[in-house]
């Protein structure tokens, strides 16, 4: 029996495919563009420019301004300029600056669904998996070719790993929690290049900004992408490469500690003083993310030592948490509100680290020099854990904390 | 088809972090320049080493999808990658630019042994040992090698609407 992607694989080709096969050309649904990508991409286009391409949908081909809005220098700012100017020469869909983070944007209006293939210029792309669409990151000379063909060329059908979840979440732990867990748990080696099919009880009660959350560190692990069964029937006696099961009733919140996001620890067994709290990114910052982190800080003032970031993954996000009072809440607390963007998760303006800052972090990637400095450290976690810990000023678990 | 350069070791779990850094992205648009920041944080001077191929260990090339990776390390006078495995964004791009990145077991090979690779025969032979390490390719990577990369296959197809 097929897996999820094999599925969705053969739908399009109207044929069936299995992991292994080699596909000359596989149609691509939808493209997604961001900033940074953006700008070697339209120096690439100016190379086929003369030959007149025309956008294979432009309609489906999203180009979101979202990693280093609004600019900090007048090369940004130039460059920005000039991907506007191609989405509007070529008709493409922009997101202007402010609007949001493209995996958080996708999602939350609907431009991807279940079934669809999404190749988008960022790795993670795989975020959108969670809708049940087969979404992975591409460079900008395959992102290019497709823009211009609808093709993704010489695709080898990638193996599947069935990953099972059974129990659910215990009070204060949450998907990145579980995620972070499974990803120190599983043998890197194991999963290289292949799909992470999610199943099992947990996922049944997940909302889908959890299951995002799950979906968007799969290539942290360097898997092809993850994929949810959402809306869609999930196969379990498909024939895949491997299956896990992991037990999650027990799972402590999580923390990846320096300088891998597969270095999970329990949050008990670290004691860290921080000197930054960042929430936001592509991993937590939509709006349960946010309800969550008010939830602890509400009445409580973060300590003087830390600086906390909030960075609301969406202009919709935005007016949710002002009408529910929940940007209130962080101001009165002392958070630093920052427009939707990929902000100091990028490394590269709005709360970018110095050799001495300890940020707990609520993105996805430690990487040495990732936030900034390389002498910096930075701990992955959830959402919860980022606002406890900014209140205590001490990677705290949020168990402690939460009302 | 044969491709000299000497080793240059680096370790499992190289990001492409390590390899660009976030900073000097977006400083220019000409890919050429990325080169002066390769491996900025860890390897001092990568650039100036003449003629190099990199041997690693796991997952070379983790991360993030930025090509400016893959033009970095072609600027910097990078001939070829072999590792024990790749990230699979990464190995897809350096294909599509035809920086060769192959697969062998690369824990034999030594600092400043000096190897070359014969696309022909796909084999890797390392001149301080004397063994030669067999790989293997798609025929689309092969391709890829030989027509230097994936953009004059676009240009061929679409001059051929």
């Amino acid at each position: 029996m097929p897996t999820l992607v094999e599925t969705i694989v053969s739908k399009h080709l109207r044929s069936s495919v299995a992991a292994g096969d080699e596909i000359e050309e596989l149609p691509v649904d939808r493209l997604l563009v961001n900033d940074v990508a953006a700008v070697q991409l339209v120096e690439l286009y100016r190379e086929v420019k003369d030959l007149n391409p025309e956008p294979f949908d432009p309609s489906s081909v999203f180009v979101v301004l979202d990693h280093v809005v609004p600019p900090c220098d007048s090369m940004i700012a130039d460059n920005l300029y000039r991907t506007k100017q191609f989405a509007r020469t070529l008709h493409l869909n922009l997101f202007k600056e402010g609007q949001g983070i493209e995996h958080v944007l996708l999602p939350e209006n609907n431009l991807v669904k279940p079934g669809d293939i999404l190749l988008g210029t960022d790795s993670h792309t795989c975020t959108n998996g969670a809708v049940g669409c087969f979404a992975f990151g591409v460079g900008i000379t395959d992102a290019l070719f497709v823009m211009f063909t609808g093709i993704f060329y010489n695709f080898i059908v990638p193996e599947t790993v069935l990953l099972t979840c059974s129990g659910s979440l215990q009070k204060g732990v949450y998907a990145k929690d579980l995620i972070l867990y499974v990803l120190s748990h599983l043998d890197q080696k194991k999963v290289l290049n292949k799909v992470l099919q999610f199943s099992g009880s947990v996922f049944a009660s997940m909302p889908l900004d959890g299951m995002l959350t799950v979906c968007n560190m799969t290539t942290e692990i360097s898997a092809k992408t993850g994929i949810m069964p959402y809306k869609m029937k999930e196969d379990l006696k498909a024939d895949v490469a491997d299956r896990f099961t992991f037990d999650i009733s027990q799972l402590e919140p999580y923390v990846a500690v320096p300088h891998s996001p597969l270095n999970g620890k329990s949050v008990t067994e670290i004691d860290v003083e921080i000197t930054k709290a960042f929430l936001g990114s592509c991993t937590n910052s939509r709006f349960s993310d946010l309800q969550v982190a008010a939830s602890i800080l509400k009445g409580k003032k973060v300590k003087d030592t830390v600086d906390l970031y909030i960075v609301p993954g969406s202009r919709k996000i935005y007016e949710q948490i002002q009408e529910e009072g929940i940007l209130s809440t962080f101001i009165q607390a002392g958070a630093v509100i920052l427009p939707p963007n990929c902000a100091a998760c990028f490394g590269k303006h709005m709360g970018v680290l110095g050799p001495s800052d300890v940020c707990i972090s609520s993105a996805n990637r430690n990487f040495v020099g990732r936030m900034g400095s390389k002498d910096a450290r930075v701990y992955l976690a959830s959402p919860a854990t980022v606002a406890a810990s900014a209140i205590t000023g001490t990677i705290t678990d949020p168990r402690e904390v939460l009302p | 088809m044969k491709i000299d350069g000497i080793a240059l070791i680096v370790g499992d779990d190289v990001d492409t972090d390590l390899i660009i850094p976030t900073f000097a992205l977006q400083k220019s648009r000409d890919p050429r320049t990325f080169a002066d920041y390769a491996f900025y944080h860890t390897i001092p001077g990568f650039k100036d080493v003449p003629e190099k191929i990199i041997v690693a260990g796991h997952n070379f090339g983790c991360g993030s999808s930025r090509e400016e990776a893959v033009f970095a390390l072609l600027f910097a006078d990078v001939k070829a990658v072999l590792a024990m495995s790749f990230a699979p964004i990464f190995k897809r791009n350096a294909f599509n630019n035809a920086l060769l990145s192959v697969q062998i077991d690369t824990s034999g090979i030594k600092k400043n042994d000096t190897l070359t690779i014969d696309v022909d025969r796909k084999t890797v032979y390392d001149t301080a040992t004397g063994e030669d390490h067999t790989f293997t390719l798609t025929a689309a990577e092969e391709t890829l090698i030989r027509q230097g990369g994936l953009l004059p296959m676009l240009r061929k197809r679409l001059a051929s609407r």
